[in-house]
């Protein structure tokens, strides 16, 4: 899953603990989701697309779109 | 800081008291181990000795009482390390009892189930404390 949040939060010249206050999780995990080792619950996710006014989906992107059936 | 999550709000706690309720807990339960190994040892059989060497319960469930809250004061994050940590933990365990139960078979002595149970906490902790230190903000 990639993301748009490392460039999201330098738009708003924003740092990872500023960040992270504001989603209320720690610095960690923000450096953890900017890197894509982790990949946030949909919980988080929603919080993160809410923060930055965003639609989810603008934000958060699979890596390969799923095939159609 | 550590931060739990939203639906059931917790006081945000520092880091370092995390690590001290961890350390001391863990102190308590060694002291209690201690306590239990020399009553065992040393006194005559009684309910005294009996007593003394069931000490190390309580302090066993304030370890995990310690160990729970903390999960939840941690984050989705943190937590699903902490997850990772106990599943490493058991499969080291798991890993010590079967290695351990061939060379009982070629002749080593039974193991006693403190060793297993001190070796568990001693990998767990030696794997917490390090996220621990680095869930700052």
């Amino acid at each position: 899953m990639k993301n748009r949040l490392r460039e999201l939060r330098a738009q708003r010249d924003w740092t990872q603990a500023e960040l992270a206050t504001r989603l209320h999780v720690s610095r960690q995990t923000v450096n953890a989701i900017e890197t894509g080792r982790y990949e946030p619950s949909l919980s988080l996710a929603f919080t993160i697309a809410r923060l930055f006014k965003q639609p989810i989906e603008t934000i958060f992107q699979p890596d390969k779109a799923p095939q159609d059936a | 800081m550590l931060y739990g999550d939203r639906v059931m709000p917790t006081k945000p706690i520092s880091r370092k008291s995390a690590i001290a309720a961890l350390l001391w807990s863990q102190f308590v339960y060694w002291c209690a181990v201690a306590i239990a190994a020399w009553a065992v040892a040393c006194m005559p059989a009684g309910g005294i000795r009996s007593a003394l060497a069931l000490t190390p319960i309580g302090p066993a469930l304030l370890v995990f009482s310690v160990s729970y809250w903390l999960y939840r004061a941690c984050d989705e994050y943190i937590r699903q390390r902490m997850l990772q940590a106990a599943a490493v933990t058991a499969v080291g365990m798991m890993l010590l009892v079967t290695v351990y139960y061939y060379l009982q078979l070629a002749g080593l002595p039974p193991l006693n189930l403190a060793w297993i149970s001190d070796f568990g906490w001693v990998l767990f902790i030696g794997q917490i404390i390090p996220i621990l230190r680095q869930s700052r903000q």
